[in-house]
């Protein structure tokens, strides 16, 4: 445990140390501050069109942060074979990877943490802050967590490059896998109908943990619909890093 | 020593595929080396010679295709058998955003040195390396030589029983490979095996019990230093002269004023030059066999076709 969290608080280290983080980080806030000024085109709309831009700002920035520290970070340690001097100690391949992992998550809650303040002490002055609110932000989390285990899957066997194209695949391939069981209806019974269920089986639905909507016209969360997805995209990041330390294990680093 | 071997590789081939369509590189070729506990063996030989794949295969880095590696008695792909090992790389990159506290403080918590004792001992061995100023300095403020002396600080945190060097002398000034030559002498003096690699034959010459040489993946020889020195030929004569003309047999080799310097081939006998020498008008001064160096069998080792290592490889 000792070594996972070596790892872990070195990898958080460095990532907060990284420039492009506080770019993101500075455009997010940016953005979110800008969102106030939006609400004087419309009328009797600000609290929505503020927390509609704060969580869409959450949500891209944090995908983007995901992106290029998780996989730049490993990419980084690949490329400069620092990889190769922290596994020449008596860490073990999954130890190593999943400190990256839990370096990297750290580093993406402090990035949530100071742009849902941004956003929620904004929502807040204006009196119209919502439990709703707070889910939603929770649920962006949870995703980029699923995001980064996919950034530390594909780096683990892939190149940083193919890595990276591959972790916003995954994150447009989650937003549109529920389009899938639709098709999978008005297909006829068959193969074809067998295999679009298998692929949707398969592929991650990130979809049903989306809740933004909900919570920008203030509709109540369901508790179960969170629990639901939380489990399923939380249980699927761990099927991701299993399956990536797997991979990991037997990996020539030359 | 006695004990068990640090190091054996048995029978290790080890081929990397570049690109799917093309024939897939060997790296080594049945390659078999018993480390013994307590001696410092130094491998050798050119670039490409399969030197540091061999040294990942012993940490687990690369696995082998053919054959077996046991560090500290257990399968090298085991974590567990780089507890007692240390391991400085060639040309170390190290994140440079640490300092040099830092980095051996995280090797030592990798190795799991207890926290109590970690930061002193991290920087005791840094003052050892002569970094005690600046242990404190980030590490892209060090020049090589410095990142070089914080990598050997760091492969040391765990006081290991066996220490892998990778050319530890490279970016080190005249002072620094002193010292580190100083450093690698006390580690096997407190009982420590060393295995490291370089290319400087002089480094070897000086510090290695044995050296193995390697020429495209395989072991060519594998020699006990001392005994190479004890029974080391002659590969020529020197005498030094003073005045006459040209000495038959012999080539000139410097000339100073009135002094001369002749070297005449090995099969000659010490009567026969002196002879020679006379018979040029000249009188001797000092005769100097010209005796084998490591760089000598390092070459005749490379020209020549696999030869059998005089002290035997994995017994």
């Amino acid at each position: 445990m000792r070594r996972i969290l070596a790892v872990a608080q070195a990898t958080l280290a460095e990532a907060i140390r990284h420039r492009i983080l506080y770019l993101l980080l500075l455009f997010a806030l940016a953005l979110i501050a800008l969102s106030r000024t939006l609400t004087l085109l419309t009328v009797g709309e600000g609290g929505k069109i503020i927390k509609d831009v704060g969580l869409s700002a959450i949500n891209v920035f944090g995908l983007m942060i995901a992106l290029f520290v998780g996989v730049g970070i490993i990419f980084r340690e690949m490329e400069r074979r620092t990889v190769q001097v922290t596994l020449s100690t008596p860490i073990a391949r999954w130890e190593y990877l999943l400190g990256k992992f839990l370096g990297l998550a750290a580093a993406i809650t402090i990035m949530v943490a100071v742009m849902a303040a941004a956003l929620l002490g904004l929502v807040a002055l204006r009196g119209e802050f919502t439990a709703s609110l707070l889910v939603a932000v929770f649920m962006l989390w949870v995703e980029l967590i699923f995001i980064t285990a996919a950034a530390v899957f594909f780096s683990s066997f892939s190149t940083p490059i193919f890595a990276a194209l591959f972790t916003a695949a995954a994150y447009v391939v989650g937003h549109l896998a529920w389009a899938l069981p639709l098709l999978q209806e008005r297909l006829p019974a068959g193969a074809f109908r067998t295999l679009v269920g298998a692929v949707y089986f398969a592929l991650p639905d990130l979809e049903y943990g989306d809740v933004r909507a909900l919570a920008v016209h203030g509709v109540p969360i369901p508790w179960d619909r969170v629990a639901t997805a939380t489990v399923y995209e939380l249980g699927y990041a761990a099927l991701l890093l299993t399956v990536a330390c797997l991979a990991f294990r037997r990996r020539d680093l030359v | 020593m006695d004990g068990p071997a640090p190091l054996v590789y048995r029978g290790v081939s080890k081929n990397y595929q570049t690109h799917f369509w093309q024939r897939p590189f060997t790296s080594l070729d049945g390659f078999s080396l018993e480390v013994r506990p307590g001696e410092i063996l130094g491998l050798l030989g050119p670039n490409g010679a399969g030197k540091t794949t061999a040294i990942k295969l012993a940490l687990g880095l690369i696995f082998p295709d053919a054959g077996s590696v046991t560090l500290n008695g257990l399968p090298a792909a085991d974590p567990a058998a780089r507890r007692a090992t240390g391991y400085l790389p060639e040309s170390p990159y190290f994140p440079d955003d640490l300092t040099g506290l830092e980095l051996v403080q995280f090797a030592g918590r990798l190795h799991g040195v207890p926290e109590r004792e970690l930061r002193a001992r991290a920087a005791e061995l840094l003052e050892q390396v002569g970094l005690g100023a600046a242990a404190g300095r980030k590490l892209r403020k060090y020049s090589k030589g410095m990142v070089q002396r914080a990598g050997m600080a760091r492969a040391l945190v765990a006081r290991p029983r066996f220490v892998i060097l990778d050319e530890p002398m490279s970016g080190l000034d005249p002072v620094g490979r002193r010292e580190f030559r100083d450093l690698i002498l006390s580690l096997r003096e407190r009982g420590a095996t060393v295995l490291f690699s370089s290319h400087v034959l002089t480094d070897a010459e000086m510090l290695c019990d044995r050296v193995a040489i390697l020429k495209d993946g395989r072991l060519r020889a594998l020699e006990r230093v001392g005994e190479l020195f004890a029974s080391r030929r002659v590969r020529g004569w020197e005498v030094e002269a003073r005045g006459g003309g040209a000495v038959a047999g012999a080539e000139l080799v410097s000339e100073r004023g009135e002094e001369r310097l002749w070297r005449f081939p090995a099969a000659m006998q010490a009567e026969e030059i002196f002879a020679a020498v006379r018979a040029a008008g000249a009188h001797p001064v000092m005769l100097t066999p010209q005796r084998e160096t490591l760089e000598d069998l390092f070459l005749r080792t490379l020209a020549d076709e696999p030869a059998a290592g005089r002290d035997g490889a994995a017994a």
